[in-house]
């Protein structure tokens, strides 16, 4: 076992952590039943998976940066978590409605949101890295560059929702432009 | 002058059924109508009070044996008319439904599927029979299908709205009457309050509208928002059932209104505390239901009303892990479907387990209403049922979901008989018949079970014929073979 550890490269280790543990509180929480579990059980495999996804991207963030990523390169290995369950949703869209219409919906704007969220939720995470290194390494250069490129996807994407919703009562990312694009393209 | 009240009445009672029976006959001259002709066409045409809630599954009610929800209004409509405990919607989503109801078609027919497909205003609605034979008519609530508020043919009275893609909102939708938008808080019933609480507002309405038509014949929809997400109770039932226990199928749990594809409802909350709120929001709902019924008590009405209590589609509260409606499994399809009519049913209080389907509205109606049926009307009439004459209605019926992209739910067809249900997943999924008579909560699969072989069979040729049946560009009624 610590054999196959060592051979993870330790940048990624926290990020495959978490990734396995959502896999296996998915097989918990979404099979449990079958096998007779009991529901607190299976309510808890769910907060913690939804802690996964939610949270998986901003610790991964952390493990990569403890273990000497940069912030690029920990911020491409924190997107592991976002990105398989966004790659789920999109199988899971593809199975109903086709290929095409599969990947489309996963543009809908809730999976932009997560992906802004997300980013967001590594922009604390970072934040509190760079805390660390300050506090850690006297006369370090390095603190707070970079950490507003995290918040500027979400300020815009908000931003971009509210002028269309508040001007023009038109949800851009929602319900209406998707469907709109989805007419467009599909129909 | 009390006298000459009396005499005035009389004699308008009297032009009034020589306008139907004149009326009729034009037309019948001008459409391929049924000879049927029923009874009660010949006395004083009855007025008709159509109630449709949004979502309101079919156990939902205390008549029901639910274990904490109250509602006893719709329980006192069961208990001087018929309770239908095996009712069903063709499609289980508003827009299609609401569609069948008013044209007594399928969705194959009226065109309205999905959240795409717009109504068709060439479309027949009930309406426009009522109306050449005489009737007043209003449409007050929830119109809700996509495409612009049409400027539907038969009706006196429409009000409606369009706020938030035609969903309104609890508190503060501005109402559209016949066509001119209101201002949030405008009434378009002078005299009639505008609370604010939409069930309140659209019932205060509907009380206004009775009044008003009180001498004349009318035909009155009444569609509420509720119990629609967000399901927001008014104050006086918020909270009533807080320290309620809810208790969720066994497959379900409380977080799986954000598991997979159900996060994209909004229900955003633990399952128990929604099962809360909606039951809340029918209990509120409930509520005003029994100011209509005390409105038609009180105006000496409810002898000669044809009351319909309905839903325009179930809801799955965690059933298959699912939530939401769509779906073919029953806790969706089923509806609550109860009718008085004092006039001509045969031992109120009655419960029927007859299939009735919401196309069977329309023509219902029409028939209470002396109006003979129309040819392209896939339903068939409740009276005899009501009256006792009859005791099967149907042996099988077709249900179809249409995609609604990007709601993640494949396409289906399935064909439901008092026994079985087979369901044919265009996609995604693998197809599914359950024995209803051994199976009630859909748990079993027997799709791979040989010795279902030749039921599974015989399921699937009737699902094909039907339909192709009700799909015929002029669909003629269901198929007669017995399952």
């Amino acid at each position: 076992m610590n054999g196959f550890a060592n051979k993870i490269d330790p940048q990624w280790r926290v990020s495959l952590g978490v990734l396995s543990l959502g896999i296996i509180m998915t097989l918990i929480y979404g099979s449990g039943w079958r096998i007779g579990l009991p529901v607190e059980l299976r309510n808890l495999s769910g907060l913690v998976l939804f802690g996964c996804i939610m949270l998986g991207a901003g610790v991964s963030y952390i493990g990569a940066r403890l273990n000497g990523a940069a912030p690029l390169r920990a911020t491409k290995i924190a997107m592991l978590i976002p990105v398989v369950w966004h790659l789920k949703e999109i199988w899971a869209a593809s199975q109903i409605f086709g290929f095409a219409a599969g990947i489309y919906a996963g543009l809908q704007g809730f999976y932009l949101f997560y992906y802004c969220l997300m980013l967001m939720v590594m922009g604390l995470s970072h934040f509190g890295c760079e805390l660390y290194y300050k506090v850690s390494i006297p006369n370090d250069q390095r603190m707070w560059r970079c950490t507003g490129n995290f918040f500027w996807p979400i300020l815009v994407l908000v931003g971009i929702e509210g002028i269309g919703e508040g001007l023009f009562g038109f949800e851009i990312f929602f319900f209406q432009g998707f469907n709109t694009g989805y007419r467009a393209l599909f129909m | 002058m009390m006298r000459k009240d009396i005499a005035l009445k009389t004699c308008l009672k009297h032009l009034w059924v020589a306008a139907i029976v004149l009326s009729s006959a034009l037309t019948c001259s001008v459409t391929s109508a049924q000879p049927e002709q029923h009874k009660v066409s010949s006395e004083a045409p009855p007025n008709i009070v159509f109630i449709l809630a949004d979502d309101h599954r079919w156990d939902y009610l205390s008549a029901m044996g639910h274990p904490f929800i109250e509602t006893p209004n719709i329980d006192r409509i069961a208990q001087g008319g018929v309770l239908f405990e095996n009712a069903f919607v063709t499609s289980s989503l508003c827009s299609p439904s609401r569609a069948s109801y008013l044209t007594g078609q399928y969705p194959q027919q009226h065109g309205v599927q999905n959240n795409f497909t717009p109504w068709d205003n060439r479309n027949i609605t009930y309406f426009e029979y009522l109306k050449q034979a005489g009737y007043q008519t209003a449409f007050i609530g929830k119109w809700h299908m996509p495409g612009e508020i049409p400027a539907l043919r038969g009706l006196d009275q429409f009000v409606t709205f369009d706020y938030k893609n035609g969903q309104g909102a609890y508190y503060g939708t501005p109402y559209i009457v016949n066509g001119t938008a209101l201002k949030v808080g405008e009434t378009p019933f002078p005299g009639a309050e505008v609370t604010g609480y939409i069930t309140d507002d659209l019932t205060n309405f509907a009380l206004k509208y009775i009044e008003d038509n009180r001498d004349k014949p009318f035909a009155l929809y009444l569609s509420h928002k509720a119990v629609h997400l967000p399901m927001t109770p008014d104050p006086e039932a918020a909270g009533r059932y807080d320290s309620q226990q809810v208790e969720l199928p066994e497959e379900a749990d409380s977080w799986l209104s954000f598991a997979d594809g159900n996060f994209k409802h909004f229900l955003w909350a633990p399952l128990e505390e929604k099962v809360k709120d909606y039951a809340e929001t029918a209990v509120a709902m409930d509520q005003q239901i029994g100011r209509v019924l005390d409105k038609l008590d009180e105006l000496g009405l409810a002898e000669n009303t044809l009351l319909v209590y309905a839903a325009d589609n179930g809801y799955l509260w965690g059933e298959h892990r699912l939530i939401d409606k769509r779906w073919s499994y029953e806790e969706s399809m089923r509806v609550p479907f109860v009718v008085r009519y004092p006039k001509a049913l045969k031992q109120p209080g009655r419960r029927s387990g007859e299939m009735v389907l919401n196309l069977d509205l329309a023509p219902t109606i029409l028939q209470a209403a002396g109006i003979n049926i129309p040819e392209h009307m896939q339903g068939k009439s409740l009276l005899p049922l009501l009256e006792g004459e009859r005791e099967e209605l149907r042996d099988a019926w077709l249900y179809k979901y249409f995609e609604d992209y990007p709601y993640p739910v494949p396409e289906q067809m399935a064909l439901r008989t008092k026994r079985y249900k087979l369901i044919d997943y265009a996609r995604g999924r693998k197809d599914e018949l359950f024995d209803l008579q051994t199976d009630p909560r859909e748990q079993h699969n027997l799709i791979d079970d040989e010795s279902m072989n030749e039921t599974y069979r015989r399921l699937q040729a009737k699902l094909e014929a039907l339909n192709k049946t009700i799909s015929q560009s002029v669909a003629s009624s269901e198929l007669s073979e017995k399952e």
